[in-house]
């Protein structure tokens, strides 16, 4: 009885396993198949309402910037978060204040509701480093947000970064005889560099802070995506 | 009773702002003077100036005891920039409006004595060419929240 048992299943084996082995292959090749076909899809491109995204991204030179603490910050530092950069100057009372005010509002949402907001970083790029020094910037930017950065330095290594990314800036006369007494004007447009130190998208002016935080988190998706 | 004597009250307190507001021409609402930094050296004044008069008002300078030099500026975009004008003075025509808010018409106020807080209140003198001088309080304010946006459009 038990003799007869162990031999009944055995006599099908062969072409069992003949169909499992075929349908393996198939499946194998199916699957390959699918996978090359998928990877070289394009992803779909996001949907962005203020930002002017960049593709590729553009390449910056080592900006060889002095931080708020008097730090070196350069390359190194701009690498692994997303970094918000604005050019503006302690002394500009309209520009400057509205942008840093929309930074502070937008980077409170951020804590508030995503994750995002520790792999995201905002800048102060100084126009005005002979007014701006590192402690002056350092008590400017906190006020907005004591995560905020201050960026400052040689007046040759500011005017590369700011080119780099687009921005102009030009001193003006001084008013009213008085030396202290001038503006700078410049791009009022923020920059978003991605975590490989790229610039990567521009948000021209006037800067809104609900658009600014929609199309931010839809360029992460998208960069996250084709990474 | 009560009520009555609370409307006479009332009454007796609004009545010398609406003399002091009908006194003069230039009508000044929503001003308000944006905090800044502790060690900002300049900030911004927003405020509507309205003309309710029959003849255009000319504003030819302002003062502040707590700051050094009161401004205005016009923010303008030329070149892909954001510029600058100061303006020597603003003509407000006949019963018309001036917004003074970001991105265009402010008041600068430089070099402050003193470092501002919100919810400092600041006397501003507004001189006209007519001689006819205007002194109001402004008061230092965090912008709303996130609202930055909707003062663009108006």
């Amino acid at each position: 009885m038990s003799q007869q048992h162990n031999q009944q299943p055995q006599k099908p084996k062969t072409p069992f396993t003949r169909t499992y082995l075929i349908l393996g292959i198939f499946s194998l090749i199916l699957g390959v198949a699918l996978g090359i076909y998928t990877s070289n899809l394009p992803v779909a491109k996001p949907q962005l309402s203020a930002a002017t995204l960049l593709e590729p991204p553009i390449s910056i030179e080592e900006p060889g910037l002095i931080d708020h603490n008097g730090q070196p910050f350069g390359l190194q530092e701009l690498r692994g978060k997303w970094h918000f950069v604005f050019f503006g100057y302690t002394h500009c009372p309209d520009v400057c204040p509205t942008t840093l005010f929309i930074f502070k509002s937008v980077a409170k949402q951020l804590k508030e509701n995503h994750d995002l907001y520790n792999k995201t970083r905002f800048i102060l790029t100084s126009v005005d480093p002979e007014r701006d020094k590192s402690n002056v910037l350092k008590q400017y930017v906190q006020f907005y947000n004591p995560d905020f950065i201050g960026l400052t330095g040689d007046n040759k290594k500011i005017y590369n970064f700011s080119r780099a990314l687009g921005v102009i800036y030009v001193r003006n006369k001084p008013l009213d005889n008085d030396p202290n007494n001038y503006g700078v004007d410049h791009s009022a447009a923020v920059l978003l560099l991605n975590p490989e130190g790229k610039l990567q998208a521009v948000f021209s002016a006037p800067i809104k802070p609900d658009a600014l935080l929609k199309d931010f988190q839809s360029i992460v998706t998208y960069y996250k995506d084709i990474h | 009773m009560r009520i009555y004597q609370t409307f006479i009250l009332i009454l007796a307190m609004a009545l010398p702002a609406v003399i002091f507001a009908g006194n003069h021409p230039l009508h000044i609402s929503q001003g308000m003077i944006q905090a800044g930094p502790p060690n900002a050296q300049v900030l911004a004044g927003y405020m509507i100036l309205e003309n309710s008069s029959d003849k255009t008002i000319v504003i030819t300078g302002a003062t502040s005891p707590l700051f050094k030099q009161v401004e205005f500026h016009q923010t303008f975009t030329e070149g892909g920039m954001m510029r600058m004008r100061k303006q020597e003075q603003l003509s407000i025509p006949a019963h018309k409006k001036l917004i003074l808010k970001p991105g265009s018409y402010h008041m600068m106020l430089i070099n402050p004595t003193r470092s501002l807080q919100p919810g400092d209140q600041v006397p501003v003198t507004i001189k006209t060419s007519s001689k006819n001088s205007l002194t109001i309080t402004l008061t230092v304010k965090l912008p709303d929240s996130g609202m930055q946006e909707h003062h663009h459009h108006h």
